[in-house]
């Protein structure tokens, strides 16, 4: 809705004052017009000529040359009655004609005068009108007093219709200082007196008037007429363009609203206000006028309200003969309401213009999500039209501002459906962004898809170069680089000139170093680089052919390579890569000492490199066998940086390089120094792994010495409530009875108990919680081996222990009889593992329990993802094709299984005790099926098997043999 | 001419002293009768009509279905509008006493008995006694079923739902809120249900992130995690968006957003909240809380909701 709009609907709803005033003043005149009807009777008994007279309903009055004073009197009053003002007019104008010389009519003119004023008015004739009104006024000692009432009144409106302000305001001031005026009548000229302000545009002298009477007016009785002064003083301040007051005027009224007549008004300025300060930028003032506004339906539902109300009121009213006065201010109201009710149906944007405000204002602040927020809500109940097809494209740019993909995904298909048929200008746009929300999803598959889509349906658009190069950046991300090769020259073809160019060029290059095709990338980047000479990629494609010459081992080249890159482009975010790399290459070429100098250029800006560069110094002393320069390189960096969390890695490599120079005492002294001081630290883990070194400094017969210091430490660190530290003696206490062989797995298992009751997997390694939680499930005690495994997954879900958690999770619950949670979690084992023998024993120990609950389906389908597995090794494939086989046969199809069995025998023989199960499996499913002689011959294959002999299937088919040969006698089952 | 001056001073418009009376009208009548209501049956009323003939009054007892009445509009004792004007928990038994007597007229449009069993239900609610707010719950109830008056319905239904979390019952709340949501258009209810929403939607979030609180680096629940963060974070804007001149529940919403921004240990936006807060809503009393979100970078600002 646009300002001009906003002003024209002000002045309609000011203007149905007026209509209310001349319906209210007619209804007045009926009781005037029956003291007329006694004038007739005077006329008549006068004697005048009364000739009939045809009457209109509507329109002039058909009057005959001959019709007497009291017949023109007459029929003007009835024609007035039946509110024909032009006929009324036209009668009384036609007495004063032709009798207007007769002293008796000039005195019932008098009486006439003021009626034919009032026909004028209701005529819309008010400048007219005025000339009868004061000629009327002008004898107001021969008129009743009601009647002056009335023409003081009208003679100021007439004066603000014809302009005359300040003669409107004398009238309108004159008529409110006389108290015997009718209250409401008075309350009615207070108003308009401050409406000739308006209406001379002096605003803050209108505003200074209502604001100064507002304060004199009493809440309940005066409520309609503040309502009314609140909307008037709204528009005036802010015609004034005090905006600020404005607000807080209309703060101030809300809570009040119910006062207001016309309320639809008093919301629309509240709009108009909002848009003021949105374009002022001032975003919290927009936003604390527009939320001061209703939707339209609630405004429009509100004074429909109202109106019924005040009808219903008003039939009471009347029925208990209220007085006049009150009667006709509630039909003024009606009046009112009803006519603003008809002009806001008019406006059918409303809420589209006040929500897209709204979301203004919040993004003028960069609340994108409260934006969105708002233009979700908008468009989910508007009708199509072009604010909302703007607002659709908007909400989308919030989603992928905040990140939101799902939703900018979700709004761009709802743009799609809505707008998408029509085909408008905005829809390569959101088709575009729709495909890098999935983009930024990592939903790459579909994000290719939503690009080649835009690219089909707008082959034209300048979008598709873009979607090109982000198909290629997608197919990348995917891990296709030859697609994404693909799709970068695809750019280049089809957009030979485009910017995109120079970009897709460079991710060929790289694109193939991802694929490990070095040679190919350098040959590649060198073309970029000669094509591109003064491109944005000229350091990076440089660093990159350095880079493919070291992962191809051309370590002589990566040399030149990186150091030609780091003196050439020494502000690129690869240098310290760079001489990282170039230190790798030195040393792969045998010159320590020049790597050692590249590592130690490495800058702390990069914190990773710089730390990987001073371990690289220290593996390069190590291997030269420099103990001291390696002990005092770390004892620089333990200084240096003692906040580091890899400090304890560079003590273990100070104490390795004693025990290399044989001076094990010191090793020993500066690992205790170590354990003591960083050990209740549970931040730095590497204090684990000296935990696991000291066997080393303790050969032999030591080893009773190192069981004594770590006692003698643990029993202090009980008294000095060192928690982690005594933790982690009774872990690694676990994994050196471990070391030693299942004859002292009692001692691990209870060193490992103790841990675990220490332990907070909060704060604790991952690798401790797994390692004790495995001894807890291992000791029957699967609730705290659960809690154990639950709290390593929460706090740790990247550990690679992770998979150990959800392993040992399924076991617990397959213990309690939980199957369906043991199948989740032996599901989520074998997702997440990266170690073949937890992905194996993850992925069987599901496949058993699906048969075991008669999922045959389930369990082969489980057993085929383990056998296609590359990650999974022979053994645990034998396994698989054990269970299989299994599996088949549950689910009735033994002859099936016989040929798996048979597999393992044939395809993994170096697995002996698997062996020697399947050979006895598919012995056993051949007599299942009758196939006896069969089942004879694998028996007798297993048995004569030397290498099988040790196993209890070898044993087992004798009994077999006897039967099937005829030997023996049924009853000699086979032992499993 | 006695009568006529009559008429001319009924004209005038000077009000003639008269009885108390309803005022009755008819579907298919243009004019309404005066009646006094003595009675109501399931789908009667019994009145006594006023009937005016020859300058006389007399009345005549008549039955009328309910379904040929459009309205009645009830004369209102004086002692009843004063009770109404401001009841005082002293006068509760009294407010009772004339709800018992007027809750029969609830479906009758134009009668007040919503308004006096409302205001029944809001004294015994605010006592916070579990026995009398399970009644203010069933007189909310009664009123959001019955009464005649969409806003009183809509008074009613939040008033349910506030009586609902004050006994300690939120599951019913939430889904009593989700009920609603549905076809509220009151703003108040619609904020209730929505805060109500919200808070369940913060509980399963905490409960989320106590299970998964490195969620951010796991990549088997982040997506989920970060799904109903967004939502609860949303549904706490709601009133803010949408009613933000109810500041009381703007507010609140507004500095519970703030809060779930924290768990998230997302500062900035929390700190967004907080300034939008203090912003919008000084005089709140959740400014004081925002304030010292702002002014303390590094220590938690998070506080009771």
């Amino acid at each position: 809705m646009s300002t001009d709009q906003l002003q024209i609907k002000l002045c309609e709803f000011a203007n149905s004052l007026f209509g209310s005033e001349v319906e209210g003043w007619i209804f007045r005149c009926q009781r005037y017009r029956s003291i007329l009807r006694a004038v007739f009777c005077l006329l008549a008994v006068v004697g005048c000529v009364i000739d009939s007279a045809a009457q209109d309903e509507g329109g002039t009055v058909s009057v005959e040359a001959t019709l007497t004073a009291s017949e023109l009197l007459q029929a003007g009053s009835e024609a007035f009655d039946r509110q024909n003002f032009a006929g009324a007019e036209q009668a009384w104008q036609q007495l004063e004609t032709d009798f207007g010389e007769s002293e008796e009519v000039k005195a019932e003119l008098l009486w006439v005068r003021p009626l034919l004023a009032i026909a004028k008015v209701a005529k819309g004739e008010f400048v007219e009108a005025l000339g009868l009104i004061e000629a009327s006024l002008a004898l107001a000692a021969t008129i009743p007093n009601e009647i002056v009432e009335q023409l003081r009144f009208w003679h100021g409106v007439c004066l603000l219709k014809a302009e005359r302000f300040v003669d409107a305001q004398h009238a309108f001031g004159g008529f409110y200082a006389d108290e015997s005026h009718d209250y409401e009548r008075r309350m009615e000229a207070m108003i308009l007196f401050g409406m000739a302000y308006i209406m001379q545009g002096e605003f803050s002298e209108a505003n200074a008037f209502f604001a100064d009477r507002v304060t004199k007016l009493k809440p309940g009785k005066d409520s309609e007429t503040r309502g009314r002064i609140a909307v008037l003083q709204l528009h005036a301040l802010m015609q004034a363009g005090a905006h600020d007051a404005a607000l807080v005027h209309l703060k101030d009224w809300y809570p009040k609203m119910s006062e207001i007549t016309q309320l639809a008004a008093f919301q629309s300025l509240a709009l108009q206000l909002g848009a003021h300060f949105l374009d002022a930028q001032a975003y919290y003032k927009s936003i604390e006028a527009l939320q001061r506004i209703w939707p339209r339906e609630r405004l429009l539902k509100h004074q429909r309200g109202r109106l019924l109300d005040l009808e219903a009121r008003h039939t009471g009213m009347k029925l208990r003969k209220a007085s006049q006065d009150s009667v006709y201010k509630i039909e003024g109201m009606i009046t009112r309401v009803r006519r603003e009710i008809e002009n806001f149906e008019e406006i059918s944007n409303f809420d589209s213009a006040l929500r897209l405000r709204l979301a203004m204002a919040y993004q003028g602040l960069e609340r994108f999500r409260e934006a969105g927020l708002v233009l979700e809500d908008m468009l989910g109940r508007m009708a199509d039209d072009p604010i909302v097809e703007q607002a659709s494209v908007r909400l989308v740019q919030n989603w992928m501002q905040v990140q939101r993909w799902d939703k900018a995904v979700e709004a761009a298909d709802g743009y799609v459906s809505r707008f998408g048929p029509e085909g408008t200008e905005n829809l390569p746009t959101v088709l575009f962004l729709r495909a890098d929300a999935l983009k930024s999803a990592a939903k790459y598959e579909q994000a290719i898809g939503a690009f080649a889509a835009l690219i089909e349906q707008f082959p034209k658009s300048d979008m598709v170069p873009k979607c090109r190069f982000m198909t290629g950046v997608c197919w990348l991300n995917a891990g296709d680089h030859l697609k994404a090769v693909a799709a970068f020259k695809e750019v280049q073809k089809q957009h030979p000139k485009h910017a995109l160019c120079e970009d897709a060029d460079y991710w060929t290059g790289m694109a193939w170093s991802f694929e490990q095709e070095h040679q190919r990338c350098r040959d590649h980047l060198k073309n970029h680089l000669r094509r591109y000479a003064k491109g944005r990629y000229r350091g990076d494609a440089e660093f990159r052919r350095a880079f493919c010459l070291f992962a191809m081992g051309a370590y002589p080249g990566a040399v030149e390579g990186m150091r030609k890159f780091a003196v050439d482009h020494p502000e690129s975010g690869y240098v310290d890569e760079s001489r990282l790399l170039l230190g790798d290459a030195l040393g792969a070429v045998g010159e320590i000492d020049a790597a050692i100098a590249a590592y130690r250029s490495v800058t702390v800006q990069s914190p990773r490199y710089y730390e990987d560069g001073q371990f690289k110094i220290g593996k390069a002393l190590r291997l030269t066998s420099h103990h001291a320069r390696l002990r005092k390189h770390f004892g620089d960096f333990i200084a240096q940086h003692p906040s580091s969390p890899r400090i304890v890695e560079a003590v273990y490599w100070i104490g390795w390089s004693h025990m290399a120079e044989e001076d094990v005492e010191e090793a020993r002294r500066i690992y205790w120094e170590t354990i003591d001081k960083h050990g209740d630290d549970p931040a730095i883990v590497a204090v684990e792994d000296i935990l696991l070194a000291l066997p080393k400094l303790y050969p032999g017969d030591a080893r009773r010495e190192l069981g004594d210091a770590l006692r003698n430490l643990s029993g202090e660190a009980q008294n000095a409530k060192r928690t982690t530290l005594l933790a982690r003696i009774a872990w690694a206490e676990g994994q050196f009875a471990q070391a030693r062989g299942s004859e002292v797995s009692q001692m691990a298992e209870s060193a490992l108990l103790r841990a675990a009751r220490l332990l907070d997997p909060k704060v604790h390694s991952a690798r401790m919680l797994a390692d004790c939680a495995d001894a807890r499930f291992r000791a029957g005690q699967l609730q705290l081996a659960a809690d154990l495994y639950s709290g390593l997954r929460r706090w740790n879900p990247r550990a690679v222990e992770k998979e150990r958690a959800y392993l040992g999770l399924g076991r617990i619950a397959q213990a309690q009889e939980d199957s369906a949670a043991a199948l989740e979690w032996f599901g989520r084992a074998a997702k997440v593992a990266v170690s073949r023998d937890t992905i194996a024993e993850a992925l069987l120990a599901k496949a058993e329990l699906e048969v075991s609950l008669g999922k045959h389906a389930d369990a082969r389908s489980t057993l085929d993802g383990l056998l296609g597995s590359q990650y999974v090794d022979g053994r645990s494939k034998a396994q698989g094709l054990l269970a299989y086989g299994r599996a088949l046969e549950a689910g009735g199809d033994r002859l099936k299984a016989t040929a798996y069995y048979q597999r393992v025998y044939v395809a993994y023989g170096k697995h002996l005790d698997l062996v020697a199960r399947a050979y006895l499996a598919r012995g056993r499913a051949l007599e299942a099926l009758s196939e006896k002689e069969k089942a004879l011959e694998v028996y007798q294959e297993l048995a004569a098997r030397a290498d099988l002999e040790a196993f209890d299937a070898s044993r087992d088919v004798l009994g077999r043999i006897k039967v099937l040969s005829g030997q023996g006698s049924e009853g000699t089952e086979v032992v499993q | 001419m006695r009568r006529r001056m009559v008429a001319i001073l009924l004209l005038l418009g000077l009000a003639l002293p008269g009885v108390a009376f309803d005022v009755l009208k008819l579907v298919d009548d243009e004019v309404p009768l005066k009646v006094r209501v003595d009675g109501l049956g399931d789908t009667f009323i019994v009145a006594r009509v006023a009937i005016e003939s020859d300058g006389k009054t007399r009345t005549e007892q008549r039955t009328i279905q309910l379904a040929d009445i459009e309205f009645i509009d009830f004369e209102i004792p004086e002692a009843e509008a004063s009770l109404l004007a401001a009841p005082v928990p002293g006068k509760l038994e009294q407010l009772r006493d004339l709800w018992e007597a007027k809750s029969k007229w609830l479906g009758v449009r134009r009668s007040n008995s919503g308004t006096v069993g409302l205001e029944v239900a809001e004294v015994l609610l605010r006592s916070g006694e579990a026995a009398k707010v399970d009644v203010a719950l069933a007189t909310f109830a009664a009123i959001e079923r019955g009464d005649w008056d969409t806003s009183r319905q809509a008074r009613a239904q939040q008033g349910k739902l506030r009586c609902l979390l004050a006994l300690g019952r939120p599951e019913e709340a939430l889904e009593e809120a989700k009920r609603v949501a549905e076809t509220a258009e009151d703003p108040g209810i619609l904020v209730e249900t929505r805060l109500v929403m919200a808070q369940a939607a913060r509980d399963r979030f905490e409960a989320m992130l106590e299970e998964n609180p490195k969620w951010r680096e796991d990549d088997e629940v982040r997506e989920q995690v970060t799904a109903e963060y967004h939502d609860t974070v949303d549904q706490f804007l709601y009133p803010c968006l949408f009613h933000g001149s109810l500041e009381e529940p703007a507010a609140r919403g507004l500095w519970n957003a703030a809060e779930v921004y924290l768990l998230a240990d997302d500062r900035e936006a929390a700190q967004n909240c907080a300034s939008d807060l203090l912003k919008l809503y000084p005089d709140s009393e959740f400014a004081g809380k925002a304030k010292a979100l702002l002014s303390a970078p590094t220590a938690e600002g998070a506080g009771g909701h």
